[in-house]
């Protein structure tokens, strides 16, 4: 590392140079310098002294310790440059965000938009990611670790639930996929669904959309009441009730009393503003075949 | 002699490679015993804090007994720790053949130094026989634990133990029967100091906390982070130890020893920040600040302890001093970065499970088939316990229509990327940390006049 500036062969000579231009030895003395020493008759002149040991290896030393901080510097610099600082796990998105529609068109597609705008409003409802929420739907056992784990009463879950399916119906409308009496019909059975219920909706969102018109109200509603047996595509097509002997011992009590008296209290303005005749004609019938089957 | 003194660096090196040596075992011992991350830490910590707090009184054993006796029995207790951890059903066994192992160990590499010393004629040459000794063996000792893991089981490195130690007790016989037969305690000389080099011993002891992150956490966040086998962990590090060896060339031609201390620590310090700011999950990444941190503690450790044990009587005391600031360093550093990398990987792991959740969710897959996928990938995770999940598993078997499994094959890839940087950036903090135990040991290096010989 020092030795650069000890040797003079190195010192004097560039690349290019040839190093027989010096004398052998360590004097520095050159061909030319030589020839007129001799010519004045003077003595050769004594090699330079060798600095003591003592300071070259201080100087090493240092050289070394300015090395290594440099080396240091240089390498954290390297990583940071290289995204060391940034190499993490992904920020959850947050739940309370907006959520775009990916291709409303497509009803698998708009099935699972809503059930995810659905665990979202749940999640933000309840301040936790959606991604917990997923994890807590599947049974009873994971849900009551996740209210646990969360602190959370029934009645917030409840709650948050309900809010969380009225943000996907808000989504839904918004995307342009369900309208007008469809949304009133939801929101209605939101309103009134126990929580089971409300969670086998999120599960089973397909049933809402699929194989049908979602702004025919009758299959619609026939798709929530067929989603509470958990079996999507029971439901049918409009004309075909979807609510098997097994559904319908699922269907608590009244319920489709409490889902048409929901509907009631909102039809009148929304049926005036919004719909035609026939579709409140063809809502009050749906509702009708399916609660009095 | 030549036999004499091989077998006494030899006991040197065996005793001081078991602080590494089970490094590459840890993951091992954590699934064969069900324990944590945390408890599984005490094989180390046991070891280190048995011999610091063991390595002087034993030195003084050494020098009241006889430093040939005191080194046979230190042997012959080592042995028979190791056995016990080798025979060793559960930790607590196993921690207790580990604190008897180091007990052993402390009169041992102690008396070592004393024995050296009249062997070779020369402490000079004793304290660096005596501290190259103790670098090898701690530098091999991760590689030869990990392969020994892979080939054979833990257990084959403590059992390989005994035989080893009984061995290099028989060279000893001599100098046994001579001081059996008459032994004086060593007096003092008064021109030199009793007092053990405080400066050298903090910094050593500071050093050595930043040491010991290195291989505990780089050997845990290879096997259990990134999934690696012992073997291809131990080839991974066995850069340090080849670093080291080439640091030891470079720290002969200088003859400050401030100057090679702080050089060393600094190298270590950007060595082990440059590990807590990895960009990715690739060995390649771990290589470089390898190659600074193991010639950054060749460097440290050797100016260190020549400072420590220069100009002070009773070489094995003041080398037991060393012992003890070294392997306090080591208990001290896990002892504070455990729980920190501990709770950061909970805390990396449940957030890279979110995002995974999250990938899954928004994958082109059947709408009814990706709950089920999320909740299988939850599940597969809390049966893994603590460490960081293999979540494979769950997504076999592979569904067999080609565009599917792709779909499935893409959200395991995106998984496993989120699963690493997890368990990448849980290390960080603790990297960073042992980066500034090294750095702060440029305080006692460079305030103190004393330092220099």
């Amino acid at each position: 590392m020092t030795r650069g500036t000890d040797d003079p062969t190195e010192v004097l000579g560039g690349d290019d140079e040839e190093p027989t231009g010096h004398l052998e030895g360590d004097t520095g003395e050159t061909e030319e310098m030589r020839t007129r020493r001799l010519a004045a008759g003077t003595p050769p002149p004594l090699p330079p002294d060798e600095p003591p040991p003592v300071d070259e290896s201080r100087q090493r030393g240092l050289a070394v310790l300015v090395a290594s901080t440099l080396a240091a510097l240089i390498l954290v610099g390297v990583y940071i440059a290289a995204g060391g600082t940034d190499y993490k796990p992904s920020a959850a998105t947050d739940p309370c965000d907006a959520r775009e529609w990916t291709d409303p068109g497509n009803l698998e597609e708009s099935a699972q938009e809503f059930a995810l705008s659905a665990v979202d409003g749940v999640a933000c409802k309840l301040g936790v990611s959606r991604e917990e929420v997923i994890r807590a739907l599947p049974d009873d056992a994971s849900r009551q670790a996740f209210m646990e784990d969360n602190d959370l009463s029934d009645e917030e879950v409840d709650e948050a639930l309900r809010a969380g399916l009225n943000r996907a119906i808000d989504d839904a409308e918004n995307a342009g996929v369900i309208n007008g009496l469809a949304v009133t019909g939801l929101r209605a059975a939101v309103r009134v669904l126990p929580v089971d219920q409300l969670i086998n909706l999120i599960e089973n969102a397909s049933v809402i959309f699929d194989g049908q018109d979602v702004n025919d109200l009758g299959g619609l509603i026939e798709g929530v009441i067929g989603s509470l047996g958990g079996e999507p595509g029971d439901s049918g097509t409009t004309g075909d009730t979807g609510v098997t002997g097994e559904t319908q011992d699922l269907i608590p009590d009244g319920l489709g009393a409490q889902i048409e008296q929901g509907l009631r209290d909102q039809l009148p303005d929304e049926i005036n503003r919004n719909l035609p005749d026939d579709l409140q004609q063809q809502a009050e019938q749906a509702l009708d075949s399916l609660v009095n089957p | 002699m030549r036999l004499r003194t091989v077998a006494l660096a030899g006991a040197v090196g065996l005793v001081l490679a078991d602080s590494s040596i089970v490094v590459l075992a840890l993951p091992e011992i954590f699934r064969e015993f069900d324990t944590t991350i945390a408890g599984v830490s005490w094989v180390l910590i046991v070891f280190n804090l048995v011999l610091a707090v063991l390595a002087v009184p034993g030195a003084r054993l050494a020098r009241h007994f006889g430093p040939g006796r005191s080194a046979a029995i230190g042997l012959a207790v080592f042995a028979g720790g190791s056995l016990v951890c080798g025979l060793s059903t559960g930790l607590g066994p196993l921690l207790t053949g580990r604190g008897v192992q180091a007990a052993g160990g402390a009169v041992a590499v102690t008396a070592a130094l004393e024995l050296l010393g009249t062997t070779l004629g020369s402490d000079r040459k004793a304290v660096a026989t005596w501290v190259g000794a103790g670098a090898v063996g701690a530098a091999i000792g991760p590689g030869l634990g990990g392969l020994l893991t892979e080939l054979v089981s833990w257990q084959s490195i403590f059992l390989i133990q005994v035989p080893i130690a009984i061995i290099a007790g028989v060279p000893l016989r001599e100098i046994i029967i001579e001081e059996t037969r008459e032994w004086k305690i060593p007096q003092i000389p008064k021109a030199v100091t009793d007092r053990p080099h405080l400066p050298a011993n903090i910094a050593l002891a500071l050093v050595s906390a930043a040491i010991a992150a290195t291989l505990f956490l780089i050997v845990l966040l290879l096997i259990e982070g990134w999934r690696l086998t012992p073997i291809a962990a131990a080839a991974v590090v066995t850069v340090l130890p080849i670093a080291a060896l080439f640091g030891s060339r470079i720290g002969g031609s200088i003859e400050s020893v401030r100057l090679r201390a702080s050089s060393g620590a600094i190298l270590l310090g950007g060595g082990l920040a440059a590990l807590g700011l990895l960009p990715k999950a690739e060995i390649i990444w771990v290589i470089p600040p390898q190659i600074l941190a193991g010639i950054g503690l060749s460097l440290v450790l050797s100016a260190l302890t020549e400072a420590a044990l220069s100009g002070r009587s009773a070489a094995a005391v003041h080398g037991g001093w060393t012992i003890a600031a070294r392997h306090a360093g080591v208990v001290v550093g896990l002892l504070i970065l455990t729980p920190i990398f501990t709770s950061q990987l909970e805390n990396q792991r449940e957030d890279a499970l979110n995002t995974g959740t999250a990938i899954v969710l928004d994958a082109p897959i059947d709408p009814t088939d990706k709950i089920a996928l999320a909740v299988r990938i939850s599940e597969e995770v809390d049966s893994q316990g603590d460490r960081v999940p293999d979540v494979r598993p769950a997504f076999e078997p592979l569904p067999t229509d080609p565009e599917e499994r792709s779909a499935y094959e893409d959200v395991l890839s995106a998984l496993e990327d989120q699963l690493d940087r997890a368990a990448t950036h849980a290390f960080s903090a603790s990297f960073l940390l042992s980066a500034l135990f090294a750095l702060l040991a440029l305080i006692p290096i460079g305030l103190t006049r004393r330092l220099e010989l």
